[in-house]
């Protein structure tokens, strides 16, 4: 007995809505019917059929997956916004602290070496300064400074391009 | 939509938050391609839709925090989605540029294998013009319209969970799904004929 009036007030208001905006009562009762009421939903759904079928045509039904490239190029921006983890830093990662520990062990060397030869006292020595170019291969770019040829020790600084 | 994986999404978000970066990257992988679909339906634009998936993943990084267990993470992420393409639209609007996908279509190709679709649907008209007549009509559609229509049309989502993912009571969804399915309709020839039974996909509960 309601079922037809409903019908009516449904239609009514699914239209209306295209020209103003229902209340949220209208909104409400559009709602209730279209789950409720089978002759709602079917008036509601009545060009659904037709248009799913059109929409086989269209070109961006089936959606191409993005390229590995693409993917990339994408990742390569959450990277660089702190979203994904940074691969090439962590891969870079050992190779600065293994720099750095091999300067630290170098200067700890070069400081260990003056403490025990003294070379603070190497301007008494001036005459004993020796600096020697050794006969090396053209371009190597190697240079030898020698501390002195006495027993106390050998300071001896290699500066190398190679 | 499955509960397994809404669970397993939200494992992977507490994961996150937590301080586990490989939570988002997981979310991320688990979730790019079904939301570059959803972008690139609604943008119908591939390159657009590439730089919209880029923005909304580090949009959903940057907001994760803000994610209620409560709800459905991928309802979430369609959310923000939903909102970026709004957004890049109406930007579009502004600078007046036309989808491209017009000149694939122009071009009779499926963008996928650069073949065309479906060769025994409509038995009338050349698919290539009734490609051009849907691409045309679905760029059309008003944003909100657009919206739902792309969610329930090509997403398959309920209206339900439509109204859930736009912040909308049901029968708004129900009403805009209307006019926007008439006016897809309206841009075919009225003697189109769809080349056999329902072939419904969109869910409807």
């Amino acid at each position: 007995m309601n079922e037809v009036p409903d019908l009516q007030r449904f239609q009514e208001l699914v239209e209306a809505s295209a020209h103003r905006e229902l209340t949220e009562a209208e909104t409400a009762f559009i709602g209730r019917m279209g789950f409720q009421s089978q002759e709602c939903r079917q008036w509601l759904e009545t060009d659904a059929q037709t248009v799913t079928a059109a929409l086989t045509e269209d070109p961006l039904r089936n959606v191409p997956a993005p390229s590995s490239l693409d993917w990339a190029r994408l990742e390569t921006g959450l990277r660089r916004a702190g979203a994904l983890p940074d691969t090439k830093s962590r891969v870079q990662k050992p190779w600065p602290i293994l720099s750095a520990a091999a300067a630290i062990v170098l200067c700890i060397g070069v400081v260990y070496a003056i403490l025990r030869d003294g070379l603070s006292d190497a301007p008494a020595h001036s005459s004993e300064m020796v600096v020697e170019i050794l006969d090396l291969p053209e371009n190597d770019g190697s240079l030898i400074f020698d501390g002195g040829e006495d027993d106390d020790g050998v300071l001896m600084i290699v500066i190398s391009n190679g | 939509m499955d509960v397994e994986q809404d669970d397993e999404d939200r494992l992977l978000v507490r994961c996150h938050l937590s301080g586990d970066a490989n939570g988002f990257e997981q979310l991320y992988r688990r979730h790019r391609e079904r939301i570059f679909a959803v972008l690139v339906r609604m943008l119908r634009n591939r390159e657009d839709a590439l730089d919209a998936t880029q923005e909304v993943f580090i949009k959903i990084h940057r907001g994760l925090d803000s994610f209620d267990p409560s709800g459905r993470f991928l309802t979430w992420a369609y959310r923000i989605a939903t909102n970026h393409a709004i957004d890049t639209i109406r930007r579009r609007k502004v600078r007046k540029e036309t989808p491209i996908v017009e000149e694939a279509v122009g071009a009779d190709a499926d963008l996928r294998t650069g073949r065309r679709a479906n060769p025994e649907a409509g038995s009338q008209l050349e698919r290539g013009e009734v490609a051009t007549m849907i691409a045309r009509a679905v760029d059309e559609l008003g944003e909100a319209h657009r919206m739902v229509f792309t969610l329930h049309c090509y997403e398959g989502l309920s209206y339900g969970e439509i109204a859930a993912v736009l912040g909308i009571p049901v029968g708004t969804v129900m009403s805009r799904l209307y006019h926007a399915r008439r006016k897809v309709r309206d841009a075919l020839p009225p003697d189109w004929d769809p080349g056999g039974p329902s072939r419904s996909r969109g869910r409807s509960q």
